[in-house]
């Protein structure tokens, strides 16, 4: 799977692939705080999905610390977020046809989230109506004690088409 | 740190005692078995989970075991799967079976994981126990430690052992 991380430079939105040798892969600072700046960026994601003109889907969700192993495969599944408490070690998982996963925002609390996370996929099927393109909700990822990360999935080609089995 | 416990033929005819030592470690499958149920019921130990494992190195496997991460539950959420994992659960090794024989050796351990089962406490699935490597003898261990919630959400099924029966009478 390859990871991105979104952030802005010059008021332009900046796309950065996170290679896996990276000690840090995800630095929520850096990711987008604003809604408004993370609607653009789904913008982007979805506007370059439909270029493809093939089968895709967004799946939109909610998460703590991203996981310093984010993206490694393991059982057909890809890890997103890990957060140890209490002796316990949590981690969320992706399921294994995802080919992308994107870091578009951090938020300031669940409600927040939420809230925004309801905008995007509004927002998303509006940009991807009459397309071959799904926009959905992923799920909540494991939630730290920190800001709400905001994460796309993404998918490209037959797995993703509608009515597809997964 | 984990405490390994080495378990022989007890003095009475098909007891089991913990007391051994590596090369005393029971070849017979009923003693085996005695010292796993023994395990599975032994509310003293105050374990409440037990992982059957099969090597060829019970100390160095044992005593590497700690560092991983044990999966305790998972549950699915549309696109994500959530796992929680404990480290370092293990408390307690229990050797319970020596052989030459690579293919015994797994089937005594499916065996007990399977027994393990029947007894609602074995978290590993007995077909995922494969045959060991490296050179004999092989030993048959029971990892037992203090995981709060069971894995294993599905009913206790008898262990069946036909082919393992036999087994047992060549002892």
């Amino acid at each position: 799977m390859r990871v991105f991380t979104w952030d802005l430079e010059s008021e332009n939105l900046r796309r950065r692939a996170v290679q896996p040798t990276d000690a840090a892969p995800i630095e929520i600072s850096r990711l987008l705080a604003e809604p408004s700046q993370v609607e653009r960026v789904l913008d982007a994601l979805v506007a370059r999905l439909l270029e493809a003109d093939d089968d895709c889907a967004v799946c939109i969700g909610l998460g703590g610390t991203p996981s310093p192993q984010v993206g490694t495969h393991q059982d057909d599944l890809i890890e997103l977020f890990r957060a140890e408490r209490d002796g316990r070690v949590r981690v969320t998982y992706a399921r294994g046809r995802w080919q992308q996963v994107h870091f578009i925002g951090r938020l300031p609390s669940m409600d927040v989230a939420k809230g925004v996370r309801a905008r995007l996929i509004a927002h998303g099927r509006t940009l991807a109506e009459g397309q071959r393109c799904r926009v959905e909700s992923a799920g909540d990822g494991e939630m730290g004690l920190g800001e709400i990360v905001v994460f796309a999935l993404v998918g490209i080609g037959p797995l993703f088409r509608e009515g597809a089995e997964t | 740190m984990i405490d390994v416990h080495w378990w022989k033929a007890g003095r009475q005819e098909g007891s089991a005692s913990p007391f051994g030592r590596p090369e005393t470690v029971t070849e017979q499958l009923a003693v085996a078995e005695r010292a796993m149920r023994s395990l599975t019921t032994w509310n003293s130990l105050n374990d409440l989970s037990v992982y059957v494992t099969v090597g060829h190195d019970p100390v160095g496997a044992i005593e590497t075991v700690g560092e991983g991460l044990h999966p305790l539950n998972r549950r699915a959420d549309g696109e994500l799967v959530h796992i929680t994992y404990v480290a370092n659960p293990w408390r307690h090794a229990h050797v319970v079976f020596r052989t030459m024989e690579r293919i015994k050796a797994t089937g005594v351990a499916r065996y007990l994981a399977a027994v393990g089962h029947e007894e609602g406490r074995c978290i590993n699935d007995p077909e995922d126990l494969f045959e060991p490597e490296g050179a004999p003898p092989y030993f048959v261990w029971v990892l037992t430690g203090e995981l709060p919630k069971k894995v294993d959400e599905r009913a206790p099924v008898a262990a069946k052992a036909p082919s393992l029966v036999s087994l047992a009478s060549e002892d």
